[in-house]
């Protein structure tokens, strides 16, 4: 008999196991697999705290969510429409969470109904008596007894196997799967690639004995050739678009992978990763090489930008160009560092003991990671400063395809000027009106000076001045505000005026925009507006704000719930951006903020919005 | 001196080096095209090159124009840079265009062999003399005094490790009365590898004297027998020798003996060595005989780790002991 074909032009895939199960390879072959089939994905990464956590336990729900469409995907979506789990125990981690429609379809591992262990067996009856309770069609799936007709040890199996499930249920293009398999595994031997491929086999033929149904999710053929990677790798593949080609930094989750991958890049095209002591010397060997005149850059996350503090200071003192990355990762000290938070940005903004003025920037898709890298240099170039590009976990790991970059020779083409130095030039020689001034390369005739962190003149001769001190300060600050003038206002999404606007930043713009669209489906005068520039920040914000009757932020960080014990309207404390644009446009602006570990999804925002128009709302 | 086919052969055989360099080459001229168009376009239009410089994430959100005129203390490209990348270009393209002929080299019968390389590889050093000056545009510190002659001939002596690490193969046709190759050890770094066709009588070992622990060296009768030798990564001379010379492979290998590395496959009579053009047949022989001396291995080599070593490990506790007994980390 033919299967039942549901057509859908969007669907969620989750597929969880215990940590070092490899649901995660499962997860990104999929997700890479009908990326290149032409649909819209986005994926998240389910990522345990620990590295090794025990066997079967909720917290140590490990795996990846794949949301395909027909057209872009923009975000991680809501609740998973399909999930793949290889215990209840894990399965029961995603169900607490609310992560899994109502309706949602289960398949999961049976070989613990037998098991050999009294406790496992008793856990199994208590898991499916819990989740008994919800509507989910649960398929039992003999993973285990059919892995190890291949394997020898079934964790090393059933991951290909689910895929191979998902493939025929999703009518994945099983050449493509064959390929990625190949290229996923091409650091193995011939024998592992072959091994996985007839794992793969064996899902899709199960499927095609046992289940009544396929997924039907269209692709759509796109016209302009596509790139499929993460948020990490884009930040690195644009770094080296950018002309950078000297990477300096210290390990940190979710930060690091972007070395592995310039390590490799590097390699072939030319360039240095340096993987410094810590992060303290990583930061300042970028800071010295790009004093040197290379295009440096370092990579970090929050506990790492604690350290980098003093340093940043230093380039922001010595008008050295520096690009920061920064991939925030739940905090305060080492916090949760798999999960996601848009926390640093106060930190990026105010982190320098002193007055530091920097550029803040926040891509907010993984095409974003690639490009801002190029504006990024350009800017810490044009005005000597820092430049903190501001990514989170969400954008490291999440895969999305986007059109390939077409590169352009300009985005490298200015090189530091080498030339003899004018006699009598200084290397502070501010031009009054606008703070610039040309910089110095070590070797440059005539143009020799003594770089220092301390106050200093515009020879660079140190001064304890107070008045020089003051024009240094002014000067820096002067920048800022001659690169604010070039900026033009944030777009508005939706009616230019209205009841409420929605304000974010970073990677949460696609759950807003998903999120603002379904209320005013429901006919809620809502729009948005996505801010890039975190400093200067983007002109025009009050006016625009003063079309609407309220406005209100929406983040990946904490703030105080209005009802909550001792908490006022005088003492509360706001969410990040909250806290900006209030200093800077003096409107009250509120936030709804929400910091559990993983990316908003859209109803979870669209219940915020929806509660800002009843009484009981917060302002 | 006419040509023969072991020279097309011999550029078979180097295709995989030659085709390197030829698409360093291509990828210059590329690069350089690129750097010419941005300009020539920042002349004409400073707002669009802004705009280009700060890419697609900067569109929408930063004027170009504004940044370009509030950022005008930034210097423009003169005109007079923009003609001298121009003729860098032209240079660039017409090696690319010479394909296999810029690693060819017929050395006049009578000639002498050093100079005729020196001068070939002086004219593929314009590429790299080309890209010195590229960058030293680039960074505004170009001086036609001190610059000007690298595009005119950019001799090997002047090549930095990198250039000598891609630096082409070389074919060179040469009568067998003129290899004095010896002369030619200069060149042998980076990967450099040349190659002599040699044609009519020659020296039975005129490569012996080359035979360096990180040299690749070999004597040989066809092409065929260099793919060793083109894989090697490093430097290497070949000579493809008439029947009257010796035949042999010499292959540095690390922490190998002179023995160890190389093998002799043929070996002439050295009553059959002549007096050629300027070269003694003693001299001849002696090459010879150095030749035989190298592959010889001295029958104590098998004998294991020689007398000396005693010594030096003894000489290493005693120093260990000193070191320790200096810490006060004795009897731990």
């Amino acid at each position: 008999m033919e299967p039942e074909v549901l057509h859908c032009s969007e669907h969620t895939v989750e597929v969880v196991s215990d940590s070092g199960e490899g649901a995660q390879k499962c997860g990104q072959i999929f997700g890479s697999v009908s990326a290149k089939m032409g649909n819209g994905v986005w994926t998240v990464e389910i990522i345990p705290a620990e590295i090794q956590p025990p066997a079967r336990n909720a917290a140590g729900a490990s795996g990846n969510r794949i949301r395909i469409g027909t057209q872009t995907v923009t975000n991680w979506g809501d609740r998973a429409n399909v999930v793949v789990a290889f215990n209840e125990q894990v399965l029961l981690a995603r169900h607490r969470l609310e992560a899994l429609a109502e309706d949602a379809v289960i398949f999961l591992e049976d070989m613990w109904e037998k098991h050999e262990d009294e406790k496992v067996r008793a856990e199994w009856q208590a898991g499916l008596e819990e989740l008994s309770r919800a509507r989910y069609r649960i398929i039992r799936v003999p993973m285990e007894e059919i892995c190890l007709t291949v394997v020898d040890d079934a964790r090393k199996g059933k991951n290909m196997f689910a895929l191979g499930l998902l493939c025929a249920v999703y009518t994945r293009d099983m050449a493509k799967v064959k390929a990625q398999i190949v290229h996923q595994f091409r650091s193995k031997s011939d024998e592992v690639r072959e091994r996985n491929i007839q794992l793969v086999e064996l899902g899709v033929r199960w499927a095609e004995e046992h289940l009544p149904f396929r997924i039907q999710v269209p692709p759509t053929e796109s016209d302009r050739p596509m790139v499929v990677m993460n948020g990490n790798e884009a930040v690195g593949m644009g770094a080296m678009a950018a002309g950078m080609d000297y990477m300096a930094m210290y390990p940190i989750t979710p930060a690091t992978s972007v070395s592995h991958y310039l390590a490799e890049a590097f390699h072939k095209a030319g360039g240095v990763v340096h993987q410094a002591e810590d992060e303290i010397a990583a930061v300042g060997c970028a800071i010295g090489a790009s004093f040197a005149g290379k295009v440096a850059f370092t990579v970090t996350s929050g506990p790492g930008l604690a350290l980098k503090t003093e340093f940043i200071g230093l380039a922001t003192m010595t008008e050295t160009p520096l690009v920061v990355v920064d991939v925030q990762r739940g905090g305060p000290s080492t916090g949760l560092p798999t999960k996601v938070e848009q926390a640093d940005l106060l930190a990026a903004l105010f982190g320098q003991p002193g007055d530091a003025p920097k550029v803040i920037i926040a891509p907010a898709t993984i095409e974003e990671c690639f490009h801002s890298m190029i504006t990024a240099r350009r800017i810490a170039e044009a005005f000597r400063c820092v430049v903190m590009v501001l990514t989170d976990a969400n954008l490291a790991t999440g895969v999305q395809p986007f059109p390939r970059p077409k590169l352009d020779p300009r985005w490298q083409a200015r090189q530091p000027d080498q030339g003899p130095v004018p006699k009598d030039t200084r290397p502070y020689e501010w031009d009054a009106r606008s703070g610039l001034s040309r910089r110095f390369i070590p070797g440059q005739p005539e143009g020799m000076f003594v770089a220092t962190g301390l106050s200093h003149d515009e020879a660079s001769r140190v001064s304890y001045v107070a008045a020089t001190n003051a024009l240094g300060l002014k000067m820096r600050s002067r920048k800022m505000a001659v690169l604010s003038e070039t900026l033009k206002p944030p777009e508005v999404r939706g009616d230019r005026s209205g009841d409420l606007l929605v304000v974010g930043w970073g990677s949460t713009k696609g759950a807003i925009e998903e999120a603002v669209d379904r209320a005013r489906a429901k006919g809620l005068k809502v729009s948005s507006t996505h801010l890039t520039f975190l400093a200067p920040m983007q002109p025009g914000l009050k006016e625009i704000f003063s079309r609407f009757k309220k406005v209100m932020t929406v983040e990946i960080n904490h703030s105080d719930e209005l009802n909550d014990p001792f908490v006022t309207k005088e003492n509360r404390r706001l969410s990040q951006l909250c806290w900006l644009l209030r200093a800077h446009t003096l409107v009250d602006v509120d936030c709804w903020s929400r910091c559990f570990g993983e990316p908003l999804r859209p109803d979870h925002i669209f219940g915020g919005i929806e509660r800002m128009f009843t009484k009981g709302g917060q302002r | 001196m006419q040509s023969d086919d072991r020279v097309s052969r011999t550029l078979k055989e180097l295709a995989g080096p030659i085709s390197a360099f030829r698409s360093a080459l291509a990828s210059a001229v590329e690069d350089v095209r690129g750097i010419l168009s941005t300009w020539r376009s920042a002349q004409s239009d400073s707002g669009e090159q802004r705009r280009a410089e700060l890419g697609s994430f900067a569109a929408g959100r930063i004027d170009a124009e504004r940044f370009a005129t509030l950022l005008a203390v930034e210097e423009e490209v003169d005109a007079a840079t923009v003609a001298r990348l121009e003729t860098i270009f032209d240079l660039l393209s017409d090696l690319a265009d010479q394909k296999e002929s810029v690693v060819r080299v017929k050395v006049a019968t009578g000639g002498v062999l050093r100079d005729a390389v020196a001068g070939a590889l002086a004219r593929i050093g314009r590429a790299f003399g080309a890209a010195r000056v590229v960058g030293l545009s680039r960074a505004r510190r170009y001086e036609a005094s001190l610059h000007q002659r690298f595009v005119n001939e950019y001799p090997y002596f002047l090549w930095s490790s990198s250039e000598r690490q891609i630096a082409p193969p070389l074919v060179v046709e040469v009568a067998g009365q003129d290899v004095r190759a010896e002369a030619l050890a200069e060149f042998l770094d980076g990967r450099q590898k040349i190659v002599l066709v040699v044609s009519g009588k020659c020296p039975p070992a005129p490569l012996a004297r080359l035979a360096s622990p990180g040299v690749y060296v070999v004597q040989a009768a066809e092409p065929v027998e260099l793919a060793g030798f083109t894989a090697y990564q490093g430097p290497g001379i070949a000579a493809l020798v008439p029947e009257s010379a010796a035949l042999f492979t010499h292959v540095p290998r690390a922490e190998a003996r002179s023995w160890d590395r190389l093998k002799i496959a043929r070996l002439p009579q050295e009553d059959a060595v002549i007096r050629l053009e300027g070269m003694s047949a003693a001299w001849q022989r002696e090459c010879l005989r150095l030749l035989q001396e190298l592959a010889a291995a001295p029958p104590a080599a098998a004998a294991g780790p020689s007398a000396p070593d005693r010594p030096a490990s003894a000489q290493v506790d005693r120093l260990a002991a000193w070191l320790l007994k200096r810490t006060d980390l004795q009897g731990l």
